[in-house]
């Protein structure tokens, strides 16, 4: 072994410690409530970085072609090892970086602090049901037998054509869930052991005691959320080598449940905010206190509620099991329309409660910013470009294709699309003490409807890459033509499209709103 | 329990010392009850941005006045049935003296006078007795 595979982590772990106490050091003031704030923003931006798993994404897969081999058991270990150990020694180093006392007198509570009295106990309890969950499927995944790859060779099909057969292997289900379950036992108890850490490291100075609680109460959030998606992708790499068909008997298209879920949980914690280190106040009790008018408290709450919409196609997976199962596109459109239609829901609830007929309605002088029409019409040509290629390999090859699925399924979204636009332009308008509230809220609701459509186009080139394009692969091999590239990167574009969805759903409405109308709102939204 | 402790490092008095006294007093009072549990010798002293050896000195010095008692793996906690140091149980201090020391405290917090001269007035006092021979 080479003396640096040893160094380099220290070094590495030398160089996070200088980092974070540069970033907390403050020669006046060491540890003030801003530095604090932005040291503990820096570990978790930190410790998410080093948390990726992508490197063993397709762990316990035998690819067909034999020219990229998957990593075996014992390849698996440094691979498994960096993100778990990498994300709780980045946590656990940021809390050793905090600054000791410097003044003469010095203070000290004679409290025992424990982990649960700062632990957020929600996000404790979701965080919990992840790695139950992913010790669940690596557990389901131990049970399953192995097969070979098998390359792929055209059969007869009784209507006259002839479809590829065969796909990539999987290792025995035990060689996998191994490492995965060693790699969540590690993670579970690593966990556990900086949530003390937390607790119990040393008080800043310069904070208040509340501070001082609520500092700890943001370290365990970063923390708990960060290992609340290694957990997840442990389960996904799990999930992935569950869900693949056995090329005896499939085309090689497949999707995996756990990858798409693994998504929802990365949006989850990406969306649960820890409380706000300023004056003691956080952020929820900020807003509470700026009170604002019931309208657009109604279109505030309407951001929460089209995220819970989001997750309906992982319930209608969940009581009907196999519909949505290998139907990305389908998946992704429900999403969609689930997400309009809570959209329209509240528009129409605008209208009920909050309308007043005789009011002249007020519509927004610039309707959508100029950046979502672009982000629009990108993600539409993005789409139109993918569907396109797709169709057209697929026939060449004589592939089934997937691609009209993807075709009409986003088709419907878009007409879903037009029910809330129409409400918006409809209902009835909303008078209030601040002018130019009744449009401000037209524009929300526009803004929510265009990214939603946004994120939709790519969602869904995104869903047909990563489904159709490894069942293409075989067809342009690494250096057959020019184009054979293309079909190499065509999965990892795939992925990139689709966390590009994710990003462009939770766009939030302050900044994006035009600007005479979010000018006239009262209280900017802050939720996606 | 939500006691707290100062320890300030331009005194004379040393650190151990400073720790030792307050413990003993917040037991004296009635503000450490029975039973409390103490937090580690490493986590007051990293509080206290002190050396960690300050304050098992301290702890090792309460314990052997009885006022606490260090329990295998369980940690230090306040003796059932505190002594040492003088000052018998919080039960034996009679409640008008205590009225008297939270009147004192309220009193010279109203006036604007800091902690460690509402502690220099009560030593000098106590020392003036000591001289006359009472």
């Amino acid at each position: 072994m080479q003396p640096t595979v040893i160094l380099f982590p220290f070094l590495l772990a030398a160089g996070v410690y200088l980092l974070l106490r540069w970033v907390i050091w403050q020669p006046d003031n060491p540890g003030s409530a801003g530095t604090a704030a932005k040291h503990a923003l820096w570990i978790g931006v930190i410790g998410w970085l080093v948390s990726s798993l992508q490197p063993a994404a397709k762990a316990g897969l035998i690819p067909v072609s034999g020219l990229s081999q998957a990593p075996s058991g014992v390849d698996l270990l440094p691979i498994l090892a960096w993100p778990v150990l990498g994300c709780l020694a980045v946590h656990a180093i940021g809390q050793l970086s905090y600054p000791g006392p410097r003044l003469p007198r010095r203070r000290a509570s004679l409290d025992v602090r424990r982990i649960r009295d700062f632990l957020p106990r929600k996000l404790a309890w979701t965080v919990l049901a992840v790695f139950v969950t992913a010790a669940g499927q690596i557990a389901w995944t131990a049970s399953l037998p192995g097969f070979d790859p098998i390359p792929y060779a055209p059969q007869p099909e009784p209507s006259g054509g002839s479809t590829y057969y065969g796909g990539d292997g999987r290792v025995p289900g035990m060689d996998l869930a191994a490492p995965l379950g060693g790699a969540l036992a590690v993670l579970a108890a690593g966990t556990f052991a900086v949530l003390a850490l937390i607790a119990r490291r040393r008080r800043l100075e310069s904070l208040t005691s509340g501070d001082n609680g609520l500092l700890r109460t943001i370290a365990m959030n970063r923390l708990l959320r960060t290992v609340a998606t290694v957990a997840s992708g442990l389960a996904a790499i799990a999930g992935n080598h569950t869900a693949l068909p056995d090329p005896a008997e499939s085309t090689g298209t497949w999707a995996s449940p756990a990858a798409a879920l693994n998504l929802v949980v990365l949006l989850a914690m990406w969306w649960w905010a820890p409380p706000k280190l300023s004056h003691g106040l956080t952020e929820r009790r900020a807003r509470q206190i700026l009170d604002p008018q019931p309208a657009t408290k109604l279109a505030v709450s309407i951001g929460p509620a089209m995220g819970l919409a989001a997750l309906l196609p992982l319930v209608a997976a969940a009581v009907m099991p196999g519909v949505l199962t290998g139907q990305p596109a389908l998946f992704v459109a429900l999403a969609a329309i689930a997400v309009l239609a809570v959209v329209a829901g509240g528009e129409v609830l605008l209208h009920r409660n909050h309308g007043t007929d005789g009011e002249p309605r007020h519509w927004p002088r610039q309707v959508v910013s100029p950046a979502l029409i672009a982000t629009v019409v990108a993600a539409m040509a993005i789409l139109l470009s993918v569907l396109v290629l797709i169709a057209v390999r697929q026939a060449e090859t004589g592939v089934p294709p997937s691609w009209p699925a993807t075709a009409w399924t986003t088709v419907a979204a878009i007409g879903t699309a037009a029910v809330p636009v129409a409400v918006a332009r409809r209902r009835r308008s909303i008078p209030g003490a601040v002018p130019g509230l009744d449009a401000a809220l037209r524009a929300i609701t526009l803004h929510r409807v265009a990214r939603t459509l946004a994120a939709l186009f790519a969602a869904q080139a995104g869903a047909l890459l990563m489904s159709a394009a490894p069942g293409l692969q075989r067809f342009s091999p690494p250096g057959a033509d020019a184009t054979s590239v293309l079909w190499q990167i065509a999965p990892g574009a795939g992925v990139i499209l689709a966390a590009a969805g994710v990003v462009i759903a939770v766009i939030p409405v302050r900044g994006i709103t035009a600007k005479p109308a979010a000018k006239a709102a009262p209280a900017p939204e802050t939720v996606p | 329990m939500s006691a707290g402790i100062t320890v300030d490092l331009r005194s004379a008095t040393p650190p151990y010392e400073q720790i030792r006294s307050q413990i003993s007093s917040l037991v004296a009072v009635g503000a450490l009850p029975p039973e409390s549990r103490l937090p580690t010798v490493r986590s007051l002293a990293a509080d206290l941005g002190i050396a960690a050896g300050t304050v098992a000195r301290a702890y090792k010095e309460l314990e052997a006045a009885g006022v606490v008692e260090s329990r295998r793996r369980g940690g230090t906690f306040i003796a059932s049935v505190p002594g040492g140091a003088g000052h018998g149980s919080p039960g034996a201090i009679p409640s008008e003296v205590t009225a008297a020391v939270e009147r004192y405290v309220e009193a010279g917090r109203k006036a604007g006078l800091s902690d460690g001269l509402l502690l220099d007035l009560v030593r000098a006092r106590l020392g003036t007795e000591r001289t006359d021979g009472h």
